[in-house]
């Protein structure tokens, strides 16, 4: 059903909600930078527009748990408006390359074949000269933008997991089978994918889940046209934690070994994110993915120097790291600069 | 329309429902004190002035509304009978626990406690929520919100014990809350260390959340978890509460972080070969996320500067090896 944004009642059933969706028109500014910005951790710097709220999967990590306000499911109809607040933000630097998510509070394709919001995105971005879109999902609901003029502007990414995890804690989420077929189907149409391996989930023997996810992926596409992989681990601010095991009580995430960061979030102890990720970029390496933009998701600098041998001076500096990376692989991005 | 049958008549004490009237808000004995002993006298010498509130309900049943510690006293000094005013079968539940309320205010309003227990009573009596939301929960100091009544009868649920010490320390609704987290065995078991060790509350909370994540993680049982740890030696040993309490959350500690531990027990090995003057101090993160070392010097004369410097020279590889390990 459509709704008007002022009939929207706020609501606070966090499940309940997700059986109702609400088109929306734009309230405010809905283009903004990734909300996890924190100093002491490396940001990609990403732009994201807040077009989506909740969503109707319900991974047992999700912050959005204890996150939003009203749990109203939400998507904005107004494509227009998004577009003009995106063009005059992006004619102010058109030196810089944007990239722009939609998946800050919500899956980018869950809800596609009932709003078709995505693929209105999808081609107005393939006339803007200085950004590209990312559409980020759990999902397999690609069929509405494999006959889209993309133009090459926009990355389809996967949120990643082995299969155990899917089951234990992505709830009504797409299967891995079906997500890798979903991407081999965007790929084929021209596509450009991302990868994110966020959140890695430590558990026994996931050295071998992870290598193995790392070799399906790769025998549905190919290393050239993946725009960037991240790799991040789970995190969560503490009071979330009891939520968690309200909402999941058989989840075993809660249990395991984790400490506070200076961005007031859980994370699993450093030398176990060390593990989990020499063993994930490890395998990216061997599967020929090494120059893909790999980058940790809000890790600190000597994490980056342990993974990957450098790490970025500042976001920006990840920024500009990431465009040139795209400008060199993929010279059509740039194109209309 | 008046609810209250006369102004008093004389009831037999024996035909009274004290301990077991179903206005008894919190089942808990009456502790001795000098109220309670001012209250006596007051009674032997005057009598009783003003007549206890008692409900006759539908059953013929007569329960006590207002005046438990006076009809207690006057049970225990041989008194057969009492003057009492009578509140009618057809009284609205919502007035006699108004009375309550008012007449025990002080009582029910001490604690998170007493006040959840005061709306759990609306709530057995059979008041419908929405006349506790609108009318009680305000009086109480609660925001008039479902919410609330559900942690009111998640908390009234902890075992007895631990109610009674949330009661008596008068631990906030999110502190109450948070303990509903725990299994009943886990709390019955932490709070009867509360004699044996030196327990606040956040000591207690971060035992019960060190214990419950180990259980969970490791699939235990929490008897054979507490002999792994050799919980019952440490609380029988011959030692202050104090180190105790210290060795246990130790104990703890390595069992819910043992990477962490590891890691920890070998930087400090390095740091005690370091062998630093005592005027120059080593400070890190122990949750070794942040990967930096700083030093502090105190100066007292220029020859503390001077051994300090020596000795820092020869640190480069305790300190390489510190770093390596965050």
């Amino acid at each position: 059903m459509a709704s008007k944004a002022s009939e929207i009642p706020v609501a606070l059933d966090y499940r309940e909600c997700k059986k109702k969706l609400h088109i929306t028109s734009r309230r405010g500014e809905v283009m903004d930078v990734c909300s996890t910005f924190n100093e002491k951790y490396i940001c990609c710097n990403v732009h994201v527009l807040k077009t989506v709220s909740n969503c109707p999967f319900d991974c047992s990590y999700c912050f959005l748990q204890n996150y939003l306000t009203n749990t109203a499911m939400q998507v904005i109809g107004d494509t227009k408006a998004i577009m003009q607040e995106v063009l005059e933000r992006t004619q102010k630097e058109p030196g810089r390359l944007f990239r722009v998510g939609t998946w800050e509070l919500g899956d980018s394709l869950a809800l596609e074949n009932m709003t078709k919001s995505a693929s209105e995105l999808i081609i107005a971005f393939a006339k803007l000269p200085n950004a590209i879109l990312e559409l980020k999902t759990k999902s397999d609901v690609v069929e509405p933008l494999l006959s889209l003029e993309h133009n090459g502007k926009t990355v389809v990414s996967w949120s990643l997991n082995p299969e155990s995890v899917i089951r234990r804690e992505e709830h009504k989420t797409a299967s891995l089978v079906k997500r890798l077929a979903a991407m081999a189907k965007v790929y084929r149409a021209g596509y450009l994918i991302g990868l994110h391996f966020d959140p890695m989930i430590y558990f026994e023997g996931f050295e071998k889940d992870y290598e193995d996810l790392v070799i399906r992926i790769f025998q549905v596409i190919t290393p050239e046209r993946v725009a960037w992989i991240s790799i991040g681990s789970l995190r969560f601010n503490p009071e979330m934690k009891k939520t968690i095991e309200n909402n999941f009580p058989k989840t075993m995430l809660t249990a395991a070994e984790m400490v506070l960061g200076d961005d007031h979030k859980m994370r699993y102890v450093k030398p176990l994110r060390v593990l989990m990720y020499r063993n994930l970029y490890k395998a990216l390496v061997k599967a020929g993915a090494k120059d893909c933009n790999i980058y940790l998701c809000m890790e600190r600098w000597d994490m980056w120097e342990k993974i990957f041998g450098f790490y970025p001076d500042s976001y920006e500096h990840l920024d500009y790291l990431m465009a040139k990376n795209l400008y060199e692989r993929f010279p059509g991005i740039a194109r209309s600069l | 329309m008046s609810y209250v049958k006369t102004d008093s008549e004389q009831l037999l004490l024996d035909d009274l429902q004290i301990e077991h009237s179903k206005y008894c808000f919190i089942r808990e004995g009456i502790s001795e004190n000098n109220y309670l002993s001012s209250l006596e006298r007051s009674l032997n010498t005057l009598g009783l002035l003003e007549p206890l509130v008692v409900h006759s309900d539908t059953r013929g049943e007569i329960h006590l509304v207002d005046g438990f510690k006076r009809a207690v006293l006057l049970k225990r000094n041989g008194a057969r009978h009492c003057r009492v005013k009578v509140l009618s079968s057809e009284t609205p539940l919502d007035y006699i626990l108004n009375l309550l309320f008012l007449s025990q205010s002080h009582r029910i309003s001490f604690s998170f406690v007493s006040r959840a227990s005061f709306v759990n009573l609306c709530l057995d009596l059979g008041l419908e929520n929405k006349q506790i939301i609108n009318q009680f929960l305000p009086l109480l100091g609660f925001e008039g919100h479902e919410t609330i009544m559900r942690n009111c009868a998640k908390v009234i649920k902890l075992p007895k014990l631990v109610l009674e010490f949330c009661d008596k320390k008068r631990l906030s609704m999110k502190q109450c809350v948070h303990l509903t987290h725990f299994s009943d065995e886990l709390l019955t078991i932490v709070f009867s260390w509360k004699d044996i060790l030196n327990l606040t509350v956040s000591l207690i909370e971060e035992l019960l959340e060190g214990l419950e994540t180990i259980l969970r993680r490791e699939s235990l049982d929490l008897y054979v978890l507490l002999k792994e740890l050799g919980v019952d030696d440490l609380l029988m040993a011959s030692i202050s509460p104090q180190v105790k309490t210290e060795k246990l959350r130790r104990k703890i500690k390595i069992k819910k972080y043992p990477v962490l531990s590891r890691v920890n027990e070998k930087i400090e090995k390095t740091k005690n070969e370091m062998n630093l003057p005592c005027h120059v101090l080593l400070y890190r993160d122990q949750s070794i996320e942040n990967h930096k070392l700083d030093f502090k010097i105190h100066i007292k004369k220029i020859e503390d500067l001077e051994t300090a410097l020596e000795k820092l020279q020869q640190t480069k590889t305790s300190v390489e090896k510190i770093l390596e390990a965050l």
